[in-house]
């Protein structure tokens, strides 16, 4: 039975791989369906011969059960609460509170600097709930949303960052979030790790790490696609006489409205009346707004945007047809089987591993999580003891930042998709600055803060807090000027050739690569050069297969192909 | 006590990178950048377990 986990796992990656070079041209949730229903005949051809009927008929309920129904619907409320908010003038009474707020001593960045970080701040279990409520109102700051306050460029920036922000703001969150798996299996050692012994690493890397996307979008991405952003600029007879401002008028019931949709937010996170699923706490949010600013039904369900469900629900599909075919057990058996490779050995093996989702983003992080956190844990004192508990909890920190912001680049109904929609942009453009991130910036820093902070908190043993906090502080300044230089050079480098452009990515790639494998393996194994370099040439592998998946040039037909018929 | 520290260092880190990325690079801008970062970072902070 186990080739049949390599057979489902190569003809989905295979397909994967034909669609986003653009060798398969149909929308890729019909590639996903198709995937789904190949994988499910194999598995039952496969099953009928090896155990007979009753294997077969007991698939539907493995496919099924491997299908994750809480981002699809946490998206769906998310929506329809954004739908409520549009239709009483929510969005208008925003923009008038963020006027005021940009005339306040933090002036207009400093409130985008928080709006910014507002996903990772709240840590929604799945970033599409503000993604979907707040894009619509940073558009709003450019020339086609009326306000006319940014550039193309700014707005490109802003809309980037935030939608990045929030493709991450998953894995920290305390009500059902992605990195809770990772934290259920440290709970085994660690007594309180439940209580989220990687919520501070994943949000202190997603802060720097949306930073760096912010620089790699303004230098990097505009110039590599310079054509592939719909958007237009504000007209040069504006910036003469300075910024126009419409004039904005917003109505009582959107004040009302904007106050339910805050006390909504704030009882999801917070909690305060007991453990609720936070889709139960938005649908009660959108019905009282329903009563309360005298809005239809017709007007929250406006809100819903079919598309990035639709990508979703057919990549929970494809996933749960792999899980069930064994396609999950055949990828952690390849990835163990690394640990053989001599120049990689166990801390080039992990540096790879730490990549994994960035290398194959799918549309939900939680697809390959639920399948690839298991393997991790059993690469500690569980099974093959390779990392001691401490060292489990630093690569498992390092993991889920890289995993939870996957969604992220994922051309296949991630969550970037939503930004690049919102921008105007084709699909893949924000792809190199989000793999970069995750990659070079994220990761090693997860990593860092745990090993030197967090285990001393859940782990109280000795600790020198003094020099650890230096410690953190100095990785942290090394890894963000570094990967800054190489954006400012990459930026500087980049002309209207694609190959070569796409050459000097790939380089810059490698270079964060290796740094981020290098410093991963310090942490893991500190001053052990041998190990420190198979986590270089891990790094290395690992940011070459990211950088190949950034595509050279961006088109229409391939956003068509990815994106499907306007539903 | 640390943990504030760190978030406010990278929330403020975070704020001027921003403010840069976002052409707003005046000495003035990117102190309102820093200070929004530093409220962001404060709080991220608040809202971890300590």
């Amino acid at each position: 039975m186990e080739i049949l986990g390599y057979i489902t796992l190569s003809l989905f990656i295979g397909l994967m791989l034909l669609t986003l070079f653009g060798y398969i041209r149909t929308p890729v949730q019909t590639v996903l369906v198709l995937s789904t229903v190949l994988t499910l005949i194999i598995g039952a051809v496969f099953r009928y011969f090896d155990s007979g009927w009753n294997a077969v008929l007991l698939m539907p309920n493995e496919f099924l059960g491997g299908i994750i129904l809480h981002p699809i619907t946490a998206l769906l409320t998310g929506l329809f609460l954004a739908g409520g908010l549009k239709a009483s003038g929510g969005f208008e009474a925003l923009k008038k509170m963020l006027n005021y707020l940009r005339r306040s001593p933090i002036g207009l960045v400093g409130t985008l600097v928080i709006l910014i970080n507002l996903p990772v701040i709240a840590s929604l279990p799945c970033g599409r709930i503000l993604a979907a409520s707040l894009l619509p109102l940073l558009f709003t700051f450019g020339l086609e949303g009326g306000m006319g306050l940014l550039t193309k460029s700014q707005i490109i920036v802003l809309i980037g960052a935030f939608t990045r922000n929030a493709m991450g703001s998953c894995g920290p969150s305390p009500i059902g979030g992605v990195g809770q798996i990772g934290e259920g299996f440290l709970g085994s050692f660690f007594p309180t790790a439940s209580e989220g012994i990687l919520r501070a690493p994943q949000a202190f890397s997603l802060m720097l790490g949306t930073a760096v996307v912010a620089l790699f979008l303004k230098f990097v991405s505009k110039r590599f696609y310079p054509d592939d952003v719909a958007l237009r600029d504000v007209p040069p007879a504006w910036k003469a006489e300075g910024l126009r401002e419409a004039v904005i008028e917003a109505p009582a019931k959107g004040y009302l409205a904007l106050v339910i949709f805050v006390v909504s937010l704030l009882v999801s996170i917070f909690q305060p009346f007991g453990k609720m699923p936070v889709q139960t706490v938005l649908v009660g949010g959108a019905l009282v707004m329903v009563v309360a600013c005298r809005i239809r039904i017709n007007d929250l369900l406006d809100g819903i945007i079919l598309l990035p469900v639709t990508a979703m629900a057919a990549g929970f599909l494809a996933a749960g047809a792999l899980a069930a075919t064994g396609g999950f057990d055949a990828l952690g058996v390849i990835l163990n089987s690394l640990v053989r490779v001599p120049f990689l050995g166990i801390a080039g093996m992990l540096a790879i591993f730490v990549q994994f989702q960035t290398i194959l983003p799918l549309s939900c992080s939680r697809i390959l999580t639920a399948a690839l956190v298991p393997v991790l844990y059993l690469f500690g004192p569980a099974k093959f003891g390779f990392l001691d508990w401490s060292q489990l909890a630093v690569v498992m920190a390092a993991y889920m930042i890289n995993a939870t912001t996957s969604c992220g680049p994922s051309p296949l109904g991630g969550g970037g998709m939503m930004g690049e929609g919102t921008m105007r942009a084709e699909t893949g453009f924000i792809k190199g600055a989000y793999t970069f991130s995750s990659m070079a910036i994220m990761a090693p820093l997860a990593a860092i803060y745990m090993k030197f902070l967090n285990l001393s908190v859940f782990q109280p043993s000795n600790p020198d807090f003094v020099r650890d906090i230096v410690t953190i502080g100095e990785f942290t300044l090394v890894v963000a000027v570094a990967n800054i230089l190489f954006i400012a050079v990459m930026g500087r480098l980049a002309g209207t050739n694609a190959s070569t452009n796409w050459f000097i990515q790939l380089v810059v790639f490698l270079a964060g690569g290796a740094i981020a494998g290098g410093i991963l393996a310090f942490a893991l194994f500190e001053q052990n050069f041998a190990l420190i370099t198979q986590g270089v040439a891990g790094g290395l592998i690992a940011a070459a297969l990211i950088a190949l998946m950034v595509p050279r040039t961006l088109s229409r037909r391939m956003t068509a192909t990815l994106t499907g018929p306007e539903m | 006590m640390l943990t504030w520290i760190t978030f406010l260092f990278v929330g403020t880190l975070s704020g001027v990178l921003i403010s840069w990325a976002l052409d707003m690079s005046s000495p003035k801008e990117l102190l309102q950048g820093a200070l929004g970062g530093l409220i962001a970072g404060f709080l991220m902070a608040a809202m971890l377990p300590h």
